[in-house]
């Protein structure tokens, strides 16, 4: 029996995890300003969603991949969105980040970032609503999707929604990298299983 | 003797808007948008793509083998007439009546 879905990019407001509870998400992952977090994690949890907070951090280069990740909080996921090669090298395997952040200026995901791969990558719906008019941008998310399913990367998929109608359902979400990659679908692992994973992590590690 | 035409399976998928008040003629007519933009005209005509018309609800056809496609243009409509929706899937069916009965 499935343990339950996750959204791992959503913005804080209650009527999105009133919703969020609607389709059927157990879990779900916050962005922006983590002030009233705690409070927002009291009412989620009345309405019966678990939240957690997220940074989702740009980096350039080793070293802005190196400082973002050095004075994370606890409880709180980190994701990086790699504007090079060489922070997408080293952002794919420091233990430190949860996802990297797949977008239309992506490096290459060829055979040498797959060796040393070991976090999950994240491919947002509001990232693929913006690439749609761009054809090299959308030829990248393609690519990425088709590598992952084939090579059976770790891929994570969210909604990266601002507001409720930004959300979908967990299954027409994992239908999405089907669609771009051509392939036969769902892939339910990219709602469920690898993020709960990244999840279970974290508790783990932080008690 | 006349040769067997192959019968492509078909299935149907319910769905409901996000939110209330939108318009099921301006929904299908934005999903086929979208649809062709990813798809071409080609991949409309391969997907055996059109709406069923069953009382109110809106119930969209394809071949078996279109299903995630379909879904993945389902989930990609993020507005209809300049109004931010979203396209909740609630039964996908081999039949009609499999889809009507479950909304």
């Amino acid at each position: 029996m499935r343990a339950g879905y996750v959204d791992l990019w959503v913005a804080g407001e209650l009527a999105i995890i009133q919703r969020l509870k609607t389709l059927g998400y157990s879990h779900c992952a916050i962005t922006g300003d983590h002030d009233g977090l705690e409070e927002l994690r009291a009412r989620a949890d009345e309405i019966g969603v678990r939240v957690v907070g997220k940074n989702v951090l740009e980096a350039y280069s080793r070293g802005d991949v190196l400082n973002r990740v050095k004075e994370r909080p606890r409880h709180t996921l980190v994701s990086i969105v790699p504007m090079t090669r060489e922070a997408l090298m080293v952002a794919v395997r420091d233990e430190r980040v949860d996802t990297v952040i797949v977008h239309g200026e992506i490096a290459e995901i060829d055979r040498h970032v797959i060796q040393v791969l070991q976090n999950p990558l994240e491919l947002t719906l509001n990232t693929v609503l913006k690439v749609m008019g761009d054809l090299k941008a959308l030829r990248k998310i393609v690519g990425v999707c088709k590598t992952s399913i084939v090579r059976e990367l770790p891929l994570v998929i969210s909604s990266g929604a601002s507001n409720a109608t930004g959300l979908r359902k967990p299954r027409q979400l994992a239908y999405l990298a089907a669609a771009l990659a051509g392939t036969d679908g769902p892939c339910l692992e990219t709602v469920s299983e690898t993020p709960l994973s990244i999840l279970h992590r974290r508790r783990f590690t932080y008690g | 003797m006349a040769e067997r035409v192959l019968r492509l399976r078909r299935r149907y998928v319910g769905v409901t808007p996000y939110p209330d008040g939108v318009s099921l003629e301006d929904a299908w007519l934005r999903i086929y948008e979208v649809f062709r933009d990813l798809y071409g005209l080609m991949g409309v005509v391969a997907s055996g793509l059109k709406r069923v018309k069953v009382g109110g609800s809106l119930v969209i056809a394809c071949y078996h083998d279109w299903v995630p496609e379909l879904v993945g243009v389902l989930t990609l409509v993020n507005e209809i007439g300049g109004r931010p929706v979203s396209l909740d899937i609630y039964k996908i069916s081999g039949t009609i009546k499999g889809v009507v009965g479950e909304e």
